[in-house]
């Protein structure tokens, strides 16, 4: 038999039992949907971490507290040990061009009337010139401030405009917790990043910070070298074991009390993060997929049983078995990869609209079809429908045609 | 006349779970090409097993069956379905036309099987339908016609491919008396007029007197073998 024939056979059949076709595909729709659904979901979450980690830039080294370890192993008991002291001690040194501390904390901000709770960061002047940020109105704060614990503080340009209305912010007064600060100036809009949005941001020196809050240490070095990345690290390394003591001759990294990390580390880190997650929402799909192969198998076979009469009658005027075994793998390979096509329309529109959802609660999403989800989609299918096929049809065609004809 | 079908000693026996049921005890016979036997017996005579053997639907135990002075006992299931295909067209008692299927495609379908072009079934096809009077009903489903209409289409679909002997198993089984002439009219005809070879397997005496030699099976083994004396020839609505 023709393949061409063979093919129109297959359709006319799936055609003159069109409610059970559909039926038996909404299985696999509903499987490859999952597929696609996670995969483009899971891939657009992991597009929408690098692209925040890569606002990051690749220049910069942060210096975290506590060994590589302690970040492994989340904990409450975090070991702090960066102080302002060792701000200064980097600073320094010849091969670090800028150097900045960071400090986060939430605290209710009001003035005008207006309360709100928002993101306090706790920052040196060096941070804007890492970050390549820029004031559009009045001034950020300088080194004397942070020496002398000044109470000023710059708004981000969303907040500004919400306590203050555009263009009036600077000179004024806002109170950050309990105390009052004079406004210094107002960043340009920078938007979200490092998944955080900027712009709801209030900035006070770092030492300020630590007194408002009764803090310690500080909770991140952020380094701008003026060497290579790698050099970079090993020399703040050095320097920052000399100043804590630290004797440790074979660079082992549990022994140190802070560890650097690099967009690069970052980056691997996101993926390991995001590869266990996609095979986590892949793994459920995948059962969905296989349910849905198990229901082709069923309806499969009671096609079979269903159609013993048809089976005899095609032996009977001259097929042969592998007619009649290729004609039922097509029908259920049919069935599978219309539903798979099916599966991944639905499923792409699907993860479309659930990004768009997401875009609404949280900025920087973008809607990324899994071109893998897609191939896997069919390749899949396709497979389910030869694999879970091939029994009934065998069956099918192993019928002698005697007894497909005595069954009617 | 040459001898279209030859058997010697044909024996059949069925093994289910080792119980063995012999079928048919040894039958000789042949049957020239062009004539019209039917083959009588009542349940269990073995009949239609002996149709199933002859049609190449299913494999003798011992003896020898030689279709056209070919022993089948030699051949492997693809030649038997390729043989099946070319030299036998079969009727059965209850029709087993595609459902939802037109007549035109149910009586292409044993095309499908063969080697004839695409292009040249349609017209095949219709030729088919015409000698069974259903022009008009061409594209109607099958589930759209009576009775001896379906039976038509399926002897239709029985001649499509020129075969050299028509197995027809009760094929007025399932129809009333006007329908049942209708197919024993045209079932003579193709064997008078095209000279087609015609087996019948019936349980009526009726219908097998329409042939003009009548086997008799009993308890698997040919109890007479006659040429029938007074012919009965099909009137029925008369198709030209």
């Amino acid at each position: 038999m023709r393949s061409a024939d063979l093919v129109q056979s297959a359709w006319q059949s799936l055609v003159r039992t069109r409610n059970r076709s559909i039926l038996t595909m909404l299985g696999i729709v509903i499987g490859i949907t999952a597929v696609i659904l996670a995969l483009s979901i899971g891939e657009s979450a992991q597009g929408y971490i690098l692209s925040q980690i890569s606002s990051f830039g690749a220049d910069k080294l942060i210096v975290v507290n506590g060994p590589k370890t302690q970040s492994a192993n989340e904990s409450p008991f975090v070991q702090e040990t960066l102080t302002k002291k060792d701000l200064e001690t980097l600073k320094k040194q010849s091969f670090v061009q800028y150097v900045s501390a960071e400090i986060f904390q939430t605290d209710l901000v009001s003035a005008n009337g207006i309360n709100k709770n928002t993101n306090i960061f706790g920052t040196y002047p060096d941070e804007i010139r890492i970050m390549d940020w820029h004031v559009t109105d009045g001034l950020f704060f300088m080194d004397s401030d942070v020496e002398s614990h000044g109470r000023v503080a710059v708004l981000g340009s969303a907040i500004a405009d919400e306590l203050f209305g555009a263009g009036n912010a600077v000179g004024q007064s806002v109170k950050i917790g309990t105390a009052n600060y004079r406004i210094a100036g107002v960043l340009q809009p920078i938007g979200v990043q490092f998944f955080q949005n900027i712009d709801d941001m209030v900035f006070i020196p770092a030492t300020t910070m630590l007194d408002a809050f009764h803090k310690k240490y500080y909770q991140y070095l952020l380094v701008k070298p003026n060497v290579p990345m790698a050099e970079a690290t090993r020399r703040i390394e050095e320097t920052l074991r000399d100043a804590h003591n630290i004797d440790n001759p074979t660079l082992d990294p549990t022994k140190d009390d802070f560890h650097i990390m690099t967009q690069e580390d970052a980056v691997q880190i996101v993926g390991q993060i995001t590869g266990v997650l996609q095979i986590l929402l892949s793994s459920i799909a995948a059962i969905s997929l296989l349910v849905g192969g198990i229901g082709i198998m069923n309806i499969m076979y009671v096609s079979v049983t269903e159609r013993i009469g048809e089976i005899g009658l095609r032996k009977s005027i001259g097929a042969r078995n592998r007619d009649i075994l290729r004609q039922f793998l097509i029908e259920a390979t049919v069935l599978t990869i219309g539903g798979g096509l099916i599966g991944i329309v639905l499923g792409s529109l699907l993860a479309w609209i659930t990004i768009k959802i997401i875009n609404s609660y949280q900025l920087g999403w973008i809607y990324i079809v899994s071109v893998r989800g897609i191939i896997f989609g069919v390749t899949i299918s396709t497979m389910i429908g030869l694999v879970f096929g091939y029994l009934p049809a065998k069956r099918a065609s192993k019928l002698s045609p005697m007894d497909a004809l005595r069954t009617e | 006349m040459s001898d279209v079908i030859q058997v010697i000693d044909l024996k059949k026996q069925y093994e289910n779970e080792g119980v063995v049921t012999p079928v048919l005890h040894g039958l000789s016979f042949s049957i020239p090409k062009g004539q019209f036997v039917a083959i009588m017996g009542p349940s269990g005579s073995g009949k239609s097993t002996l149709m199933h053997i002859l049609g190449f639907l299913d494999t003798l135990t011992s003896g020898t069956y030689l279709f056209e002075g070919t022993d089948v006992s030699t051949l492997d299931e693809d030649s038997l379905s390729r043989m099946r295909g070319e030299n036998i067209g079969f009727i059965f008692q209850s029709f087993n036309l595609l459902p939802k299927t037109s007549v035109l495609d149910n009586v292409k379908l044993p095309l499908l099987y063969s080697d004839v072009p695409a292009a040249q079934r349609d017209s095949i096809a219709k030729e088919a339908i015409e000698a069974v009077g259903l022009t008009p009903r061409t594209t109607n489903l099958s589930n759209q016609l009576s009775g001896g209409e379906k039976q038509r289409v399926a002897i239709a679909r029985a001649l499509v491919r020129k075969p050299a002997i028509i197995f027809a198993d009760e094929p007025t089984g399932n129809l009333d008396s006007k329908s049942g002439a209708q197919v024993m009219q045209i079932l003579q005809r193709l064997n008078m007029k095209q000279g087609h070879t015609v087996i019948l397997v019936t349980h009526e005496s009726y219908t097998a007197a329409h042939a003009e030699r009548i086997i008799h099976l009993r308890d698997g083994m040919i109890q007479t073998d006659q040429p029938v004396a007074q012919r009965t020839i099909a009137n029925g609505e008369l198709i030209k």
